[in-house]
């Protein structure tokens, strides 16, 4: 086999350039985002060259297992303990290679953009350095051939995310929904450690290579760590209950939201299923849970998106919608639907966001009230947009049609009919927030006065490029490409041939929900007659305060935490300072009780004797007088006492 | 033997008494000095005549007596240059106004 350090090289690229901006960034100024793109072309070029290496017949060795038809492989030593070692390893299979492509290439178009929109910030050459440290991780991540590499990667991520949630640290609410957003994925990422464990305490092997041979030694255990897993994928991925910190994360630079939160790192979770997958296969049970959560999280957001009035929370709760549906797909047992739909999902959406981005570029606000009209001051981010929003209402030839199909179809051939049902209402209630949201924004008379335009070519470049791909990646997936991208990634396409009735059925639902938004935003009918509306106020309100989940969250989780805290302070405060306060009044006491006995006893005995030594020297300082002649005297006196003495002795 | 040892005695105590007098009621620190020397020649004039009168064949009770005066007037120069030293400072060598050693 061929040399494969550049294998390494595609992770390691990046992180040189955030190496190189974070030291000397400043030097570089408007100069250092050509270092980072320069370092992300050549891993993009590098995860081409590794596609390439994939699709050569030489490449495929019909007897790897069905998932990994065939993988390239790069090892080094790393932490050698006892007779175990960890090593770091790469692992270049077709799904690896398929995300290292979306992430390098889309990743790369959102990073140009950026040029644009972060034109002028303080922290411009910041920016690009977080956003290199960011692809590093990322492309660990994807390419990690174990599971501790992936947990770093994933955990670096997590980091970058952070980072660049709270970019402008300044806005207290960025500052917050950093944390909201490092906190929420930490209960996750928590899971997956507890998964990774687990594996590595019951199998002892935490290659991903052959994971579903050593899925038996897992035993009883196996369909807690596949949900374990699937709880850190829920957490990176945003679904419900851990959906709460993606909305907020809305607060990060818009190029942020478009590469982290919509395109790349948001479908990490996505991306660990289905790399985990043969863990899942053999447990109905955690395929089921993967597969309700995934439902749920859909329709939930879906509902949500459809009240929200800030474009950027619209896309957002889209975005929760769509990964709810990638994993509703993953659910079926199909690793396939899932993935087909992240990497059409992460081109449509990245256009939208950055569209989105190029609206608030220039209107300088999000709400979508409060625009209209913009079509014709900002024709080319209008037609992007446009155009991603169809592809993701699921209108043919674009992508998002493709790949919802081959959800739709999975689940109607693994699950029950409910299943397809909520599948079809996400279908339509997508169709409809996301006219309303082009419609308000795009269309209709100028709600505002205001002098808008049309962003740079740095900036609208990347929209046309990401446009012609939301329209065509969709159809490497379809039948007139003869099912390319199933046969890459090893799937035998035949089984799930989305059924006439059902194509036509997706198209009606979101059809009609482009007319019902026609009519509402566009013609200002109003849908539903007056006393009925007022019927349903309160459910309007539910829903367009987000179900309350995060009052809730507050009322259940951080109430009870703060109370405990304060609880605890107290007790702090009674209880063990008491006892500490209490030891040393104690201590004072007993030395008080000390000092008397030393000023009393002790130092009136030593007083005493200094006392009586003194009044003696008193007493004889009077002879001390000073006159020479009467020590004169005294001297003849003593002489003659002595003679007197001497001469009276015999 | 033409003088009696007697006689040079009785000079000799005369000497002494005269000294202590001086040594004990002068005010003057120099007058103190010089009665200290009456002393110590009366000391000296003993020595000479005990000599002479009993006979010391080596002749060393003289040599005492150079040792003594050479003695004497060493004292007398540091008995001199601390008078000097104390009047500088105190602009006077009463004795009875100098009693820095008063305990």
């Amino acid at each position: 086999m061929q040399d494969l350090t550049p294998l390494a090289l595609i992770p390691l690229l990046p992180l040189l350039s955030f190496g190189i901006l974070i030291l000397m960034g400043r030097r570089l100024g408007r100069w250092a985002p050509a270092v980072s793109l320069l370092a992300l072309l050549g891993s993009a070029l590098l995860s081409l060259d590794r596609y390439m290496a994939l699709t050569l017949p030489s490449a495929i060795d019909p007897q790897a297992h069905l998932s990994m038809p065939a993988s390239l492989h790069f090892t080094w030593a790393w932490l050698p303990f006892g007779e175990h070692s960890l090593k770091i390893g790469f692992l270049a299979d077709p799904l690896s290679v398929t995300m290292c492509l979306v992430v390098t290439v889309i990743g790369w178009m959102i990073m140009l953009y950026s040029i644009g929109y972060m034109h002028g910030d303080p922290r411009f050459s910041r920016f690009f350095a977080y956003l290199s440290l960011f692809f590093s991780a990322m492309l660990t991540l994807v390419l990690a051939d174990h599971f501790v590499l992936l947990y770093i990667g994933w955990e670096g991520v997590g980091l970058c995310s952070y980072l660049l949630i709270s970019f402008w640290f300044e806005k207290p609410a960025a500052a917050n929904a950093g944390k909201k957003a490092f906190l929420t994925t930490r209960v996750g990422d928590l899971g997956l450690l507890a998964a990774i464990l687990l594996i590595a305490k019951l199998t002892g092997n935490l290659s991903f290579a052959d994971l579903g041979s050593r899925a038996a030694a897992l035993g009883h255990w196996a369909p807690w760590v596949a949900i374990l897993i699937f709880w850190g994928a829920a957490g990176k991925s945003a679904q419900f209950p851990l959906h709460v910190w993606l909305p907020d994360a809305m607060e990060g630079p818009t190029p942020v939201s478009a590469l982290i939160h919509a395109a790349t790192m948001v479908a990490a979770g996505v991306y660990l299923v289905a790399r985990t997958m043969p863990l899942f296969l053999p447990n109905p049970q955690a395929l089921m849970t993967v597969a309700v959560i995934g439902a749920f999280t859909s329709l939930f957001a879906a509902t949500i998106a459809c009240t929200q009035t800030d474009l950027k929370r619209i896309l957002a709760y889209s975005t929760l919608s769509q990964l709810g549906l990638m994993m509703l797909g993953l659910g079926t047992g199909s690793a396939f639907a899932g993935m087909f739909h992240l990497v059409t999902h992460a081109w449509f959406k990245a256009l939208l966001f950055l569209g989105a981005g190029s609206v608030i570029h220039a209107m300088h606000h999000q709400e979508i009230t409060r625009m209209g009209g913009l079509w014709r001051k900002m024709p080319v981010t209008a037609t992007t947009f446009t155009l991603a929003a169809v592809a993701m209402a699921g209108i043919p030839p674009l992508s998002g049609f493709w790949s919802k199909e081959e959800i739709l179809a999975a689940v109607h051939g693994a699950l029950p009919l409910p299943f397809l049902a909520v599948a079809m209402a996400v279908s339509f209630l997508t169709a409809f927030y996301i006219s309303r949201a082009v419609i308000l924004t795009f269309f209709g008379q100028p709600r505002e006065e205001s002098h808008v335009h049309e962003s740079p070519l740095v900036m609208t470049g990347p929209l046309m490029l990401l446009a012609i791909g939301s329209a065509g990646v969709g159809l490497l997936g379809s039948k007139w490409t003869g099912h390319a991208f199933q046969q890459f990634l090893g799937v035998h396409a035949a089984g799930h041939e989305a059924a006439t009735w059902m194509q036509s059925a997706a198209i009606a639902v979101a059809g009609s929900g482009f007319l019902l938004a026609l009519a509402r935003y566009g013609f200002g009918w109003p849908l539903l007659p007056k006393g009925l509306r007022v019927l349903l106020r309160p459910a309007y309100r539910l829903v367009a305060n987000k179900y309350f989940i995060d009052e809730i969250y507050e009322a259940l989780l951080l109430n009870p935490i703060r109370r405990l805290s304060g609880e605890s302070f107290s007790f702090d405060a009674g209880v063990i300072d008491g006892a500490v306060n209490g030891a040393g009044v104690a201590g004072l006491r007993l030395s008080r009780f000390k000092q008397w006995v030393d000023e009393t006893i002790v130092d009136g005995l030593i007083n005493n004797t200094a006392l009586t030594i003194g009044r003696g020297g008193a007493l004889f300082r009077r002879m001390q007088t000073g006159l020479v002649q009467n020590y004169l005297l005294v001297a003849l006196g003593s002489v003659l006492a002595i003679f007197l003495l001497m001469k009276g002795l015999p | 033997m033409i003088v009696p040892l007697s006689h040079v005695l009785v000079v000799s105590a005369g000497l002494f008494a005269l000294g202590l007098f001086g040594a004990l009621t002068r005010r003057n620190a120099i007058g103190i000095l010089m009665s200290i020397e009456l002393i110590l020649n009366s000391a000296n004039l003993n020595l000479v005549a005990f000599s002479r009168a009993w006979g010391a064949p080596d002749g060393s009770p003289q040599v005492m007596v150079l040792l003594v005066i050479g003695i004497a007037a060493s004292g007398a120069v540091a008995g001199l240059a601390l008078i000097l030293a104390i009047f500088r400072h105190r602009k006077t060598i009463a004795v009875d106004e100098i009693n820095l050693l008063k305990g």
